[in-house]
């Protein structure tokens, strides 16, 4: 018994030390890299994320939209650089995708090069993520004739609201997200619309006409969201006072501070025409909302739309996947952008064709991976490869695939999105009507109130009186609060203003 | 001198003793303090601060009670709560009464148990799937309520999403307002009166309904006043409905104090002034508890 007990104690004493020394053999990170930079492979990882290749590309109803193009991209590029091998990364889950990357992120483990949101503030601030300005900076040689790799991109993708606020680009971006309204062609063709609304008055009078044709023109948009700021924002402001708000940090976006300051100085309000305007544009259009106004959520509409039940449904051009996939939908759609507004229809109005929420979609950063393994350079590589107009039109519009906007000038896209790439993309000034800024309590309160006004709870007067109170009280709430801020916790220096 | 020893030794043990079911009962009492009473007096005392959760709290005195008088929401949302308390108190105490007379009058006890385990099935049912269910029923485009009522020509409704429905919409949605413990205290109530007494009013000729309001009302007030006080507590606490549903809308229709409170504390950041709300809460639910207290005692106490 005594023998059996020192017999079971060596044993596991052995097992022990084999489990101590087998991951020591194994190496580091950094030792494999050290050991692929003399040598052949040298592999870039790469969390592809929206053009992750599928395992299968045969089409079926578990698969209706394989994709595989980033892996003959992935191909044409290893041939050229031998030795290099891309490596696409299987993210654990979707939803536990931030914490993955950070956790990954802390303990040196994470692929070089990874997808993130824009502008990539957290990641660019903790150092996890490299600067790309320079790159951006050099030409693309997959290019003929480019001289700086950034003016490949959309502007509205890759200029100063989308720079970090240490003012460094720290991504690289493939496609564009953006909203646009879908249409049902065939109920569009029963009300007799020959041609898309090309203001905002022909706008209302295709609602109109597919009204009278028995059918729900359009459904409320997402109240509680920026999107019909967002949208009204572009119809009715003018750059000018766009450049009276971004002084304070001129980035090309509003910060919290300089909309406090506008709003403070009287630059924008409730007693600016274009803010009344906004009150009565609204109430004119949300007569043609299937169930009226409502600071409800939207999912429905699309359900709504693909039964066929809604001429017209405001949605991300993201979800063309879920209407193209529906087995259901019995009838052809489109996408258009909103028309612009005319002086015939309000005399503030900008006359601008509305770029709304258009935002860089998949960005893909390269991380401190790459650069302690020295494989910076060749990451930003594959990333030029990837972005050349021909090899962007092969990764965003696949012919298997979900099509998405690309955010390389000159891709071509498929007919469905033809419509919506006519928007101009330039327009950098993204100026949502301002509501309550400042106190989340000010803006719940505008919301209600603007609800009941649209509902005809409430007459135009009452509901501008009562909001302007809360406007006062948001107001006055985002300054006490941040004066009780140190410096370094970001207190305002009103001064300036 | 070994017998004073021995005594005091005596004396050690039996208070060692004495004290063990002290000790047995200290964790529950230390579970209760720190997350049931802990957490009141916290609120009680941060009702004297400005304080968003975050940063240093600021004393401001009865500042966030003087808010109240001024509070446009609050007020709206008083005025939602009589209507929603006074339908409630009615329908949670006058139906359930009645449902259990039915069930205790039949004379099958086969029928009676089943009475009894049909009531009490539907318990088992989470309180989010109900909402969700009523959800479906009042949706305005997709609902079961337009759908019949299309079948019959009448116009659709709106319904959660009218402010002029949308309140009374969540008070019809405890129907048949017939909760299943609701009924079974009235029934334990009902089956506590003796059969003597019965008999006796049968043989002086009481109908049914004098029966009901001479003999069962007043022998089953002391369920009446503990349901009153529940429902009390129930409806003045609740907002659970609302912030599924409405969110408090349309506008402020459905707005309650509970709700507000919430708001307050976790979107608007302002939890000095929830704390606040929340103690006005518990005052006035209190104060409530004790008046229906002093409904005459019933006959059985």
């Amino acid at each position: 018994m005594q023998l059996d007990v020192s017999r079971a104690a060596a044993l596991c004493a052995s097992l022990l030390i084999v489990a101590i020394l087998l991951p020591m053999c194994g190496g580091s990170e950094t030792a494999r890299t050290d050991q692929s930079r003399d040598g052949v492979g040298r592999i870039i990882r790469m969390v592809a994320h929206t053009y992750m290749p599928s395992d299968d590309m045969e089409v079926s109803e578990q698969n209706p939209f394989p994709r595989g193009a980033i892996r003959v991209l992935a191909k044409h590029w290893e041939r050229q650089h031998p030795g290099v091998r891309i490596e696409f990364v299987r993210i654990p889950d979707q939803t536990a995708y931030v914490s993955w990357v950070r956790t990954q992120c802390t303990g040196g483990t994470v692929a070089e090069i990874i997808f993130w949101w824009p502008p990539g503030d957290e990641l660019g601030l903790k150092e996890w993520v490299i600067p790309l300005d320079d790159y951006l900076d050099r030409p693309n040689r997959y290019v003929s004739g480019n001289e700086r790799w950034r003016d490949l991109f959309l502007p509205v993708c890759l200029n100063p609201p989308w720079k970090a606020r240490d003012g460094h680009d720290y991504f690289v971006p493939v496609d564009v997200f953006m909203t646009a309204v879908f249409y049902n062609k065939d109920i569009f063709a029963e009300a007799g619309i020959e041609r898309l609304p090309e203001t905002w008055d022909e706008f209302i009078d295709v609602q109109e006409r597919i009204r009278q044709a028995g059918y729900e023109p359009f459904w409320c948009p997402e109240m509680r969201s920026h999107w019909p700021r967002s949208l009204f924002g572009q119809l009715l402001f003018d750059k000018e006072v766009f450049e009276q708000l971004d002084v304070l940090e001129t980035n090309g976006r509003i910060e919290g501070e300089e909309a406090i300051r506008g709003a403070s100085l009287g630059i924008t309000g409730l007693h600016e025409p274009r803010f009344r305007e906004y009150l009565r544009l609204m109430k004119e259009w949300s007569q043609y909302w299937k169930g009226g106004p409502s600071l409800g959520g939207s999912v429905e509409s699309i359900n709504l739309f693909l039964l066929g039940k809604l001429a017209m449904v405001w949605q991300g051009a993201w979800s063309l996947s879920q209407m193209e996939a529906d087995p259901y939908v019995e009838f052809e759609f489109g996408l258009f952008a909103f028309p612009p507004m005319t002086k015939d229809t309000s005399p503030v109005a900008s006359g601008r064709k509305p770029l709304i929420n258009a935002s860089p979609g998949t960005c893909y950063y390269v991380t401190q991976s790459a650069a302690r393994n020295g494989l910076a350079d060749l990451c930003a590589d594959w990333l030029m490869f990837l972005t050349t107009p021909e090899n962007c039109e092969e990764l965003t519009q696949e012919t298997t695939a979900i099509k998405i906007p690309p955010a390389v000038v000159g891709t071509k896209v498929a007919a469905v999105l033809e419509p919506i790439m006519t928007y101009d993309m330039s327009l950098l000034e993204d100026l949502i009507i301002p509501w309550g800024d400042g106190s989340p309590e000010a803006l719940d309160n505008c919301n209600r109130l603007f609800e009941l006004f649209l509902m005809d709870e409430l007459d135009f007067e009452e509901t501008v009186s009562r909001m302007e109170k809360w406007w006062e009280i948001g107001i006055e709430e985002a300054i006490r609060i941040n004066q009780r801020l140190s410096d370094e916790q970001g207190r305002w220096d009103m001064a300036k203003w | 001198m070994v017998d004073a020893a021995s005594s005091t030794k005596a004396d050690i043990v039996r208070g060692i003793r004495a004290c063990r079911f002290y000790v047995y009962l200290l964790p529950t009492f230390v579970l209760l303090g720190v997350f049931c009473f802990y957490p009141p007096i916290l609120g009680f005392l941060g009702s004297f601060y400005e304080w968003n959760g975050a940063n240093v709290k600021i004393w401001n005195g009865l500042d966030n009670f003087a808010k109240m008088a001024h509070d446009k929401v609050l007020i709206a949302s008083i005025g939602n709560l009589i209507k929603l308390a006074t339908f409630t108190l009615i329908t949670s105490i006058t139906v359930p009464l009645l449902a259990a007379e039915l069930i205790f009058n039949l004379r099958s006890l086969r029928a009676k148990y089943w009475y009894r385990v049909l009531l009490v099935a539907p318990m088992v049912v989470p309180g989010m799937v109900t909402l969700l269910l009523w959800q479906f029923i009042y949706d305005p485009n997709v609902g079961l309520l337009n759908a019949v009522l299309g079948v019959f020509n009448v116009p659709a409704q709106r319904w959660l999403n009218d402010p002029h429905l949308a309140l009374y919409c969540l008070m019809f949605m405890a129907f048949p307002f017939v909760g299943g413990i609701t009924v079974l205290i009235y029934l334990a109530g009902l089956n506590s009166i003796g059969q003597e007494v019965f008999d006796a009013a049968k043989i002086d000729g009481a109908r049914f309904w004098q029966r009901f309001f001479r003999i069962d009302v007043p022998l089953v007030m002391g369920q009446i006043k503990l349901l009153l006080i529940l429902s009390i507590i129930g409806v003045l606490k609740g907002y659970g409905a609302q912030l599924i549903l409405t969110d408090g809308g349309p506008g402020y229709s459905t707005m309650v104090p509970g709700l507000h409170m919430y708001h307050q504390a976790f979107e608007f950041d302002h939890l000095g002034y929830a704390c606040a709300l929340g103690l006005a809460l518990f005052l006035v639910i209190i104060t409530l508890t004790y008046l229906s207290m002093k409904i005459r005692k019933p006959e059985t106490e």
